[in-house]
């Protein structure tokens, strides 16, 4: 049983219009993170099911429009506005997918993989950064 | 049901293995005490964190979650926060929330300890910031602690195991920012090696903290405290849930019931008790441990065990660091400084005590678009505005004790054996919406002056619930109170509570250090003055 919808089209389509395609890169509908996305929605409970029932939300809000980028707007908005727990739970999922995919980590200069064990630079301590609150007088409130 | 195993007794059985259970178990393991402490949850492979795998955000997410509602790992109990307005979280496993937690560790202040007497508001604590002091300095210890003495807004302190954790471009450009306010900061105690300690190696700065790393850089009691118990006798038993805290009827404890590995009860009898399951799952097990003695819930006479709840409340503001030579996302998720400008009262001010400001730093892509990019035609606009750029200035409010704030047994929802989840029911009381208050302009005015843009204000912070406090109070009344000073039941005088939830006061700062230290203490009480309990 996929997670995905059987209307790939329009799911290419509402994928787009979620974040649409930048640069050289195409929308998180062209670049391909469908396996990505039926993977994270059957390896945990939080998503099963999330992309295929919100699609078919989608899909009910436009009936019979024609699929452009004003009708899809006002489709999702609706369905955003109606239902917001699904929906943000939808963009948490294809956010996760998309930016969890190497091109768009080289788009935005994001190192690829995991954060161990390379790590982050940062510059050493330095005490004389402490010179002026280190000249306050104690200020806390003595007790019996 | 089968019938029951009754194990060898022991001296002691702790129920859970988190920052305060770990840190009884040491303790009494070092003076001969047999001890078993109990776990319902797993040892966690430190290969298995997130932080080693490339899908961490995914994971950050699922079953790396704060809340064991999203993650439902086998061990994790669901817990009912529909009527609170600050959702719990926490982690079961053996080290339990510190597992996940930040290792910011700021002390109470003396007048913490003092409320009533100082501002006639909720209730003294039966003890002084300066009978924990040296547990403090003992935990620091044992945890392994970097900073820095001298902090006018604190007691003088003990030299700190190692140097503060570095600030990085975003911290030096805040501490700028106060200091050109006139308004204090310090770097913040924290328990992340800023240089190798104890076999454990230095933080490489990889910013998430919360899903902890393999290197062993933040102290989590799995890797500092368990195995010194380990290796001195202590046994931890774990996936084992305790069920029942038993007693006699003359009301002493007996042992606990507990479901092992297999889910099979079993019976581990002991000379005494010590409960250290949060101040979440304590509340819930003294109340489903009913018995002739004990009619309304394990230690409850007083009617005070579940009441109380404390959470912090948290609110803040967020802004942009446009021009800083490196991302935001360098260095530890929470920033090492703290400003205590308002953490002590001000008659002039419409709220009693006060609050900490502490610093959160960006993230990774993902955890920087959820939630605050939109979809469609300005999401990469809005994406690249934020990215590496974005910096959280909160404060964490002294949330005083409220006996509407409480935990109940759910009468629906139960885990996997049955046990009834804990219901949570809470609200953000008067003094706290004024404190808040007062700290989002101020929070925003740090902002302004560090040169930050896009400043939004956040009245109140809700997934937040991971200071668990209050829920059994301490006092020298056992009307009024669940334990006395040193952490022993007033009802069953071999029983004892080590976790948040003996807190009378949450205080302005984590709480983390204090349970510890007050763990240690009553670890202290049982070695010098219960040799009862040791056969
Ligand atoms: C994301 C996050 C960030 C945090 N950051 C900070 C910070 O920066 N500074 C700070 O001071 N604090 C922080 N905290 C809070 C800190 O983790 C807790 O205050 C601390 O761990 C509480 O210690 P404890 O011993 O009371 O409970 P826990 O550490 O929660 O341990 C309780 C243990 O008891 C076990 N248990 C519960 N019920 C049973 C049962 N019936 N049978 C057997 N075992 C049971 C649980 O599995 C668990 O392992 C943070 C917490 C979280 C979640």
């Amino acid at each position: 049983m996929t997670s995905l919808h059987p209307n790939s089209a329009l799911q290419k389509s509402v994928l787009d219009r979620i974040i649409p395609p930048v640069a050289d890169l195409p929308g998180a509908g062209g670049l391909g993170i469908e396996n990505e996305l039926e993977r994270m929605s059957t390896e945990h409970h939080k998503f099963s099911d999330i992309l295929f029932s919100a699609i078919e939300s989608i899909q009910s809000r436009l009936g019979e429009d024609t699929v452009t980028v004003e009708n899809l707007n006002k489709a999702i908005s609706g369905f955003e506005s109606v239902e917001p727990i699904p929906f943000a739970l939808l963009l948490e999922l294809v956010y996760l997918a998309y930016y969890s995919d190497p091109r768009v980590h080289n788009r935005i200069g994001w190192k690829t993989g995991p954060l161990q064990p390379e790590g982050h630079p940062l510059p050493p301590w330095e005490e004389s950064i402490l010179a002026k609150v280190k000249n306050r007088a104690p200020f806390w409130t003595e007790v019996d | 049901m089968a019938s029951i195993t009754v194990r060898e007794p022991v001296d002691i059985v702790v129920v859970g293995s988190g920052a305060s259970g770990a840190a009884v178990t040491w303790s009494l393991a070092e003076d001969d005490f047999k001890v078993v402490c109990i776990e319902q949850g797993p040892w966690v492979d430190p290969k298995t964190y997130a932080t080693n795998s490339p899908d961490w955000q995914y994971l950050q997410r699922t079953k790396w979650d704060y809340s064991p509602n999203v993650r439902k790992l086998p061990q994790d109990y669901p817990v009912n926060d529909d009527e609170s307005q600050i959702k719990v979280v926490m982690y079961n496993a053996v080290g339990g929330s510190t597992i996940h937690w930040t290792a910011h560790v700021p002390r109470f202040h003396p007048s913490d300890f003092r409320v009533k007497t100082l501002d006639g508001v909720a209730d003294d604590w039966p003890i002084s910031y300066f009978d924990l002091e040296p547990y403090y300095d003992l935990n620091d210890e044992m945890m392994g602690c970097s900073g820095i003495n001298g902090d006018p807004a604190n007691p003088p302190r003990s030299p700190r195991q190692m140097p503060p954790v570095p600030l990085g471009h975003d911290g030096e450009r805040m501490a700028r920012a106060f200091d050109n306010l006139g308004w204090h900061w310090w770097p913040s105690d924290s328990h992340i090696n800023s240089i190798d300690y104890k076999g454990r190696k230095a933080c490489n700065f990889c910013g998430a903290v919360g899903l902890n790393c393999e290197r062993g850089a933040r102290a989590s009691t799995d890797i500092t405290y368990i195995p010194d118990a380990v290796k001195l006798g202590g046994e931890i038993r774990t996936n084992s849930t305790v069920y029942e805290i038993a007693t006699n009827s003359s009301g002493k404890v007996t042992g606990v019931n507990y479901y092992n590995e297999q889910g099979e009860p079993e019976f581990q009898p002991s000379n005494g008790v010590v409960i250290a399951a949060n101040g979440i799952g304590t509340p819930r097990m003294l109340l489903h441990s009913k018995s002739t003695s004990h009619p309304n819930g394990l230690a409850n006479s007083s009617c005070m065990v579940g009441k109380n709840l404390m959470f912090h409340v948290y609110a803040g503001a967020n802004g942009l660091l446009n021009d800083l030579p490196t991302p935001t996302y360098h260095g530890p998720l929470a920033l090492i400084i703290m400003s205590q400008e308002f953490y002590e009262t001000d008659p002039s001010r419409d709220f009693k005590r006060g609050y900490t400001f502490q610093i959160g730093r960006g993230q990774g892509p993902a955890p920087t678009a959820i939630g605050d990019v939109p979809w469609g035609d300005n999401h990469h606009a809005e994406f690249n505005r934020r990215f590496g750029k974005n910096i959280g200035l909160g404060a964490i409010g002294d949330d005083l004790p409220e006996e509407v704030n409480r935990v109940e047994l759910d009468p629906h929802l139960t885990d996997r054996y049955g046990i009834p989840s804990p219901k949570i029911i809470y609200r953000v009381g008067e003094n706290s919406k004024k404190l808040l208050a007062h700290a989002v302009d101020q929070a925003a005015k740090v902002l302004e002056t560090a040169g930050a843009t896009n400043i939004t204000r956040n009245a109140l912070s809700t997934n937040t619930g991971w200071h668990l406090m209050g829920t059994a109070r301490m006092g020298d009344d056992p009307e009024r109170s669940v334990v006395n000073k040193f952490g022993q039941a007033h009802d069953a005088d071999n029983l004892f509570i080590v976790d948040g939830s003996v807190f009378v006061t949450g205080a302005g700062v984590n709480p983390t250090p204090t349970i510890q230290a007050l763990a240690l203490r009553t670890a202290d009480y049982i070695r010098h003055d219960r040799m009862d309990l040791k056969s």
